[in-house]
């Protein structure tokens, strides 16, 4: 057994994969730009392992083929990606107004991809893209690809990219490290209690305080994220991303992993601000949520209510954040009388023809969604009928999109 | 009696804004153009989903109801991005859509007529050629290449044209306002009872001959 042979084969291999993908149709060019640059990081490994095949017993084979079984590791299922968002089971009309906001609020030229996964919950492929970091990824569920009531959930993913683009969580890492420390010297009795073993003079227990601490910083830190991505699609779609979040997600479980605000924070957060702007949401119940609890010993839920209350305290400035990144990239945000324009025209089962907003549309759907459930007199009718608006409301975004190509 | 520019630009007004009566087009066509050139009909674009025939282990297209049809299992969608092209090789035929979502009231019918310069280039275009009253949708263009060579469609081109015409006694709303697609498709053929009943004697004919045959 060669190493060198075996590593020259897998990277064989790779690119036969990559050159087998690129052959076939690419409804969109992001798709096609990043497996161009894969198969340059490939090519790059290449010559490395030429080199490092020189030279007799030399380490740096070892962390070639090292490194090689690695990136394969971690492009492989970047592969399965981007096939999966080339399958006509995509809506791709929805791409370039996604990609307009994007482009607005990333202030540069990121490449947005858009998948349906075989998975069921949505997501923004991991940041640990070294190789395509001016691509966004993004994963909807196969199942609901074609789902233009959907696309808010889209924008919150992309929230994820915009809160790592601009270093948010660096900024927001800061004030809540601030704020869990104060939250933990307020409490020093109850953390004596809870945590027993502290003892601040005692060597391998002085530092059961600091690493709570440490803890809390670090779910508070995705708890925020989570809540920016919130606001971020809230503030782009209105009250659908609601809508689309409670679609996917309701009535929820019962427990809820420390790294994500419960669902009744999440949308009292939106109910809160919602209210400031003079606009009503639906409740958590309304949404069909139902309670959840964290999981855990006493000693856990102290840390992770810890560090719940000291996300409470910077929800404001994280909406502010939102609005600014809105302000200053000139994004539209949704506005009821258009959505009811739209909503007028939806009825008569005609698409919107002078769309000037996703959000809008999106939201006009969901009010029709509402009257298709009340109105229709049985389950066919039901399905026939939000088949139809999904044509409708995927034909209106294609408008927008035409009409911004035209103008 | 076909509409007039300047009657078929008011109706695309009052259909687009919503007014059951009128005829909506949506995107909507350049109706000052329209007005001005004072041609009786508006242009049509091609749309961004293309359907094709596939090979596969099915026998053959069925051209008569059946409960199970096998159109998806012979047909593969294409999406092609504004401004791009849908090569169309010679003796190949594609569906297509137009890209402007069609919808007459009931007093309205219509036709599409394909672009002669196309029809020059050997680009055949036939839809289902005559819209009724209470069509809404995107209208399926069949679209073969009977010339020579290769021909570049691009997503969003002057593909067609639409002329309207009264339906004498047409009245009321719509037929309905739940039908209507964006993407071309093969459709479903709708039952015929008369050629039940044909399929059926010719079956029951053959059978009687078989058991003389046995006797």
């Amino acid at each position: 057994m060669s190493l060198l042979h075996n590593s020259k084969r897998k990277l064989r291999n790779i690119q036969r994969s990559i050159d087998c993908i690129l052959e076939g149709d690419f409804p969109i060019t992001s798709g096609k730009n990043a497996l161009l640059k894969l198969r340059d990081v490939f090519f790059e490994l290449e010559k490395q392992l030429v080199r490092a095949g020189h030279i007799k017993g030399s380490a740096a084979l070892v962390q070639i083929a090292d490194t090689i079984n690695l990136k394969v590791l971690q492009v492989l299922p970047i592969l399965g990606f981007i096939l999966r968002s080339t399958n006509v089971r995509n809506a791709f009309e929805v791409l370039e107004p996604l990609q307009t906001i994007a482009d607005a609020a990333l202030q540069g030229t990121p490449q947005l991809l858009l998948s349906s996964e075989w998975d069921y919950v949505p997501f923004a492929y991991p940041q640990s893209l070294d190789d395509l970091k001016s691509f966004v990824l993004i994963g909807l569920p196969a199942s609901e690809a074609g789902s233009a009531l959907l696309l808010p959930l889209a924008a919150h993913e992309l929230g994820h990219a915009v809160w790592r683009h601009l270093g948010i969580d660096g900024s927001a890492g800061t004030t809540l490290q601030l704020r869990c420390e104060k939250l933990y010297e307020q409490e020093q009795e109850t953390f004596k209690k809870v945590f027993p073993d502290y003892n601040p003079t005692d060597m391998l227990s002085m530092d059961v305080l600091p690493d709570a601490i440490a803890r809390s910083v670090e779910y508070a830190v995705r708890q925020s994220e989570e809540l920016f991505c919130d606001m971020f699609a809230y503030a782009a779609f209105g009250v659908s991303y609601l809508y689309a979040f409670a679609y996917i997600l309701a009535p929820g479980g019962e427990h809820r992993d420390a790294d994500y605000p419960l669902f009744s924070t999440r949308i009292s957060v939106l109910l809160e601000i919602a209210k400031n702007e003079g606009d009503v949401l639906p409740t958590a119940a309304e949404l069909n949520f139902g309670s959840e609890t964290r999981r855990g010993d006493g000693r856990h839920q102290f840390i992770v209510r810890k560090a719940e209350e000291s996300v409470s305290g910077i929800t404001s400035a994280l909406w502010e954040k939102v609005l600014e990144i809105f302000q200053k990239s000139d994004l539209q945000r949704p506005n009821r009388d258009l959505a009811d324009r739209h909503l007028h025209q939806f009825r008569i089962g005609i698409p919107a023809h002078e769309p000037a907003c996703l959000g809008d549309i999106i939201n006009a759907g969901w009010l029709r969604h509402a009257e298709i459930l009340k109105e229709a007199k049985s389950s066919r009718k039901v399905s026939e009928g939000l088949d139809h608006l999904n044509e409708l409301l995927l034909k209106t975004v294609e408008v927008l999109e035409y009409r911004r190509r035209v103008s | 009696m076909l509409l007039s520019a300047k009657r078929l630009a008011d109706e695309i007004r009052h259909g687009n804004e919503g007014e059951s009566n009128g005829i909506t087009i949506v995107p909507t066509p350049d109706l000052a153009q329209l007005e001005r050139t004072g041609e009786a009909s508006v242009n049509l674009r091609l749309g961004r989903w293309f359907v094709t025939m596939r090979l596969s282990n099915e026998t053959a297209v069925n051209t008569i109801y059946e409960e199970d049809s096998n159109a998806n299992k012979l047909s593969k969608q294409y999406f092609v991005p504004f401004g791009a092209n849908f090569v169309l090789h010679p003796n190949r035929f594609v569906l297509a859509s137009t890209l402007e979502w069609v919808r007459l009231p009931a007093t309205y019918a219509a036709f599409v007529v394909g672009k002669s310069s196309l029809g020059r280039r050997g680009i055949i275009i036939e839809t289902a050629a005559g819209v009724h009253p209470g069509f809404s949708g995107c209208l399926t263009l069949e679209i073969a290449n009977v010339g020579e060579i290769p021909v570049k469609l691009v997503a969003g081109m002057m593909i067609g044209q639409l002329f309207v015409q009264g339906v004498e006694g047409g009245d009321g709303g719509t037929q309905s306002s739940l039908a209507g697609q964006r993407k071309p498709r093969l459709g479903q053929i709708q039952e015929d009872a008369i050629l039940k009943k044909l399929m059926a004697s010719r079956r029951l004919k053959a059978k009687a001959r078989k058991m003389r045959e046995n006797y």
